[in-house]
């Protein structure tokens, strides 16, 4: 299988766009949720530690005015502290060493609280980190409470730094010894404390700047004052996000005593950020691994589609080949491409050989109507052309009956017309005048008959005379009788021409049993009148077979046919022994051959197989019809007729062939 | 040209949180007072009957007294809202509220910004009210000059005795840059262009600050809104400006230079309901009565 398609790129490139669209987002989603929850968590943690911190200064803030108060309080502070002023104080020698003393036995419980004292004038006497002792320890608050205030909590900046002082009149008696301020240092000790109690970087500060960080100054961040004087306006805590270096910097307000301080809590989210980097690679190791399941998925099923398509685009190809022989393989681009092309070649194909079939078709459907209407006219012209040629055929048949049988007539007609002449001839002749002549003597001697025979001459000669007129007229009347009798065949000849054509013209012919000598004599008699006038002599040979089952009528009229025929052929050559003869044979047990044959002017060899057809004749008068109706009429009856002719001038002979059924066994 | 990819991220990452967190929490917080407050109106729909509507008006401090008078008063008339007027969150405090939809109404001393204007805000001002300079009650002092009082913030004055007074360090009390006041000063006098404060200074950021601190601190000075000096149990003294007593009718003779002006902030597209009923009774004739008599020039509603 060839895998190098130009589908499997856009394959390739769709799975992979649809997974980074389903996988990345949902990562995405999953790493903001994840930062989210991070930032919140984040928050949540700057916020507590912020409200921690608020709450613990404000108990700090507590704390030192219960130890300022404590201060005060304390026996040996008052008199010691009585015991320096009455010593002089600051302006004599007074000894403030008991008082030190004093103050550094009280456990003031952390590094960053120092006491200070302070006399009545508001003059420093002892007091770590607040100057020289005598000059004027000049504090917010500290004024109030030498005016008479028993107590101040104030916050306040001096050169030393942010400080909160909680400072209290310090009196024994009813006498004012003082003031003794309890001071905590706001400074980054103070912030590392809390810093190192909550787990975050905690600053404290105000517009003036940081004055409290647990974080080195080198690696604090640039202060949003934005932020800071919004949080501290709308007393609400502000976020900074630096992922940068991976903080986040929570400002927020926190009330110092009189003072509202900015409290800074910086969180490392660097572990938050680990945790998202992680997330992330995981995120991206996921989708590669999700990438490659479905790109080798996507890439197998794509190559099971490609080889189909292949095939579907070859089996189009092919089919355009098939119908229009043009090659459409060569075309580039993908499978889809391609497969659309070859399917476009294809319907283009399938649809100009579906046209072109139509039109074949149309055109054909056209072709036939047009044929058929081309043979309804032919037919009809046909059946016209039929009508009329049965008319014509019927007339012609009409016409063939009466020629032939005008024609047999005929025949006849003229054997009846010289036996009538002969017998007219012999009328005419008949010597009745003698008659006549002898019935006037014999009524004019009617008195004297007896003597007159005996007597008279003439008388005499009487006797002799009616004897030999008697016998000249019975011989007369044998003659004419046998005329008559011959006339009659003649007319009997006739009416059977006629009964033969009416038996023509229906039924089938009549079988008789006869023999064919009787036959072949009644044909030589019909014609013995022509044979005679012409000088032919007739050899007819006697078969002595017995009868048969013959269609006398036929036979005789092809007989009759053929020795006319015979006599016209003879009567044309110049010869003297003209001569028609006639044979039966029997050549096989159930046939009969019964040959004309003649020495006249035979026939010439083109047209020996047309003497049968319809109107061949080569006689002066002659129809054509004879030996037409009479080789019909053999065939009609199971035989056949034959010419044989050596050629012109050579005789030609006749044979008739037909079936014999001796003995008439089967006689209607 | 690239960036520099902090000068990218950290303001983007900033504004996205803050964006969120502004438009998440306010929602959070506005979809459980709307909870609470049906889950309460049922109790009392079924109860006594004397639940009212709240109107929390947030925002400056510099008004805050006579709008608590305001308040008080509103609430006397039988109208079925209670005002509230809460601690100072600042004018921006304020500001923001009504932008973030928490409030309908904030208080502010001083008109809208072009920026705040941007947020789809109305600045309606409802008095003048004077800048006044304050001591604490120990101070003997009636006038002071400006340039003795930029000497005094500066620090090159540092005790009344240099003043004519008793002897006593002067405690100065200042407010945070860009404040209405401090604004309001510096545009009139001269002293106060430079911004340094005196050593040891502190700093309020509220008005009430400003005020306890005046209080608790005898020889203290600072400045202060007019209303609120003479609000009740306040101990401060407010002095004259060469001279020029600060008077509401030396303010609109144009003698006296110092004036902030205070006013409403709301959404655009107008009032409804109970903001629109406390800001009617603030410009009704009794509301200018008690904006006149704390030291405020009422103006008329525009």
């Amino acid at each position: 299988m060839r895998l190098r398609s130009s589908l499997l790129f856009p394959f390739a490139v769709l799975i992979v766009a649809a997974v980074v669209a389903t996988a990345i987002p949902l990562h995405v989603v999953k790493i903001r949720a994840l930062r989210k929850v991070l930032h919140e968590h984040d928050l949540a943690i700057a916020e507590s530690v912020h409200k921690s911190i608020g709450i613990h200064m404000a108990k700090e803030a507590k704390d030192v005015a219960a130890l300022a108060r404590l201060a005060k309080d304390s026996s040996v502070l008052k008199s010691a502290m009585a015991r320096f002023l009455e010593t002089g104080g600051l302006d004599g020698n007074g000894d403030s060493g008991p008082l030190r003393a004093g103050i550094a036995a009280l456990d003031l419980g952390s590094a960053v609280r120092h006491l200070v004292v302070v006399d009545p004038r508001g003059r420093l006497v002892c007091g770590q980190g607040a100057g020289e002792p005598g000059g004027v320890y000049d504090v917010w608050g500290m004024a109030e409470v030498l005016a008479g205030r028993p107590e101040t909590i104030t916050a306040s900046a001096d050169r030393e730094g942010r400080k909160v002082r909680a400072i209290s009149r310090f009196e024994a008696n009813g006498k004012m010894l003082g003031a003794i301020a309890l001071v905590m240092d706001i400074d980054s000790d103070f912030a590392k404390f809390f810093a190192e109690t909550y787990g975050c970087d905690v600053s404290l500060g105000n517009l003036d700047g940081i004055f409290a960080s647990s974080l080195p100054a080198n690696l604090r961040n640039k202060i949003d004052e934005t932020l800071m004087i919004e949080a501290l306006r709308q007393r609400r805590p502000q976020c900074q996000d630096l992922p940068e270096v991976s903080r986040t910097v929570h400002y927020a307000p926190v009330q110092v005593a009189d003072e509202m301080f900015c409290l800074i809590v910086e969180t490392d989210t660097s572990a938050s950020r680990a945790l998202l980097a992680r997330k992330r690679v995981e995120a991206i190791f996921v989708t590669l691994g999700i990438l490659v399941v479905v790109l080798a998925v996507g890439l197998s099923l794509a190559a099971r589609l490609i080889v189909p398509l292949r095939r579907l685009k070859r089996d189009a190809e092919a089919v355009v080949a098939d119908l229009t022989g043009a090659d459409v393989a060569a075309e580039k681009g993908s499978e889809v491409q391609s497969l659309v092309r070859a399917f476009d070649h294809m319907v283009r194909a399938v649809k100009s050989h579906i046209d072109e079939r139509k039109k074949a078709e149309d055109e054909l459907a056209r072709h036939r109507d047009h044929l058929e209407y081309l043979v309804r006219e032919r037919t009809a012209e046909l059946e016209q052309t039929q009508r009329s040629l049965l008319d014509a055929a019927r007339q012609a048949g009409i016409a063939e009956i009466a020629t032939d049988v005008l024609h047999n007539v005929g025949n006849v007609l003229n054997s009846v017309g010289v036996a009538t002449s002969s017998l007219k001839g012999r009328v005419h002749r008949l010597r009745l005048d003698g008659l006549t002549r002898l019935a006037e003597l014999i009524e004019s001697r009617k008195e004297d008959l007896g003597a007159f025979v005996t007597e008279h001459e003439q008388g005499r000669k009487l006797p002799g005379f009616l004897t030999a007129l008697g016998r000249y007229l019975t011989d007369e009347r044998k003659r004419m009788s046998d005329e008559l009798a011959e006339l009659t065949s003649h007319v009997e000849h006739i009416s059977e021409i006629v009964s033969v054509q009416q038996s023509y013209s229906g039924r089938g012919g009549l079988t008789e049993c006869v023999t064919m000598d009787e036959l072949i004599d009644s044909a030589v008699k019909i014609n013995s009148a022509g044979l005679r006038r012409h000088g032919v002599g007739l050899k007819v040979e006697p078969s002595g077979l017995p009868p048969a089952l013959l269609d006398r009528q036929r036979i005789l009229q092809i007989l009759i046919n053929l020795i006319n025929n015979a006599k016209y052929a003879v009567s044309a050559v110049d010869r003297e022994d003209k001569e028609i003869a006639t044979r039966v044979s029997k050549p096989a047990e159930d046939r009969i051959r019964i040959e004309v044959s003649d020495n006249g002017v035979g026939i010439a060899k083109e047209n020996l197989a047309r003497v049968f057809a319809h109107g061949f004749t080569t006689k002066k008068h002659g129809h054509g019809f004879g030996l037409h109706s009479g080789a019909n009429a053999a065939r009609e009856m199971g035989g056949s007729l034959t010419a044989y002719s050596e050629g012109i001038g050579k005789g030609a002979r006749f044979v008739l062939d037909l079936p014999f059924n001796a003995g008439g066994k089967n006689g209607e | 040209m690239r960036r520099n990819p902090n000068d990218m991220r950290s303001p983007t990452a900033r504004d996205v949180l803050a964006g969120r967190r502004n438009r998440i929490r306010p929602a959070a917080i506005g979809l459980a007072v709307l909870g609470l407050a049906m889950l309460w109106m049922a109790c009392s729909g079924s109860g006594d009957g004397g639940g009212r509507e709240q109107l929390v008006v947030p925002g400056t401090g510099s008004c805050e007294s006579v709008l608590k008078q305001l308040a008080e008063a509103f609430n006397q008339k039988d109208s079925g809202i209670e005002a509230i007027i809460p601690a100072s969150t600042g004018t921006s405090g304020g500001i923001q509220s009504v932008v973030s939809g928490e409030s309908p109404l904030g208080r502010v001393g001083r008109p809208l910004k072009e920026e705040e204007k941007a947020k789809g805000l109305t600045f309606v001002a409802f008095a003048q009210d004077l800048v006044v300079f304050a001591v604490g009650e120990s101070v003997e002092v009636e006038s002071l000059t400006t340039s003795q009082l930029g000497a005094i913030f500066k620090g090159e004055i540092t005790n009344w005795r240099d003043l004519g007074a008793t002897d006593a360090p002067i405690r100065v009390v200042g407010r945070q840059p860009g404040e209405a006041s401090r604004e309001e000063i510096a545009k009139h006098l001269e002293t106060f262009r430079d911004e340094t404060y005196a050593q040891g200074a502190k700093i309020a950021f509220h008005d009430g600050e400003m005020a306890d601190l005046l209080n608790k601190y005898p020889t203290s000075i600072g400045f202060l809104p007019n209303s609120l000096v003479r609000a009740p149990g306040n101990k401060m003294r407010v002095v004259a400006l060469d001279g020029v007593a600060p008077t509401v009718e030396n303010a609109i003779s144009g003698k006296y230079p110092l004036m902030t002006t205070a006013g409403f902030v709301y959404k655009n597209g107008g009032l409804s309901g109970a903001a629109r009923a406390f800001v009617d009774f603030v410009f009704s004739d009794a509301g200018r009565r008690i904006m006149s008599e704390a030291g405020m020039a009422p103006v008329a509603r525009r």
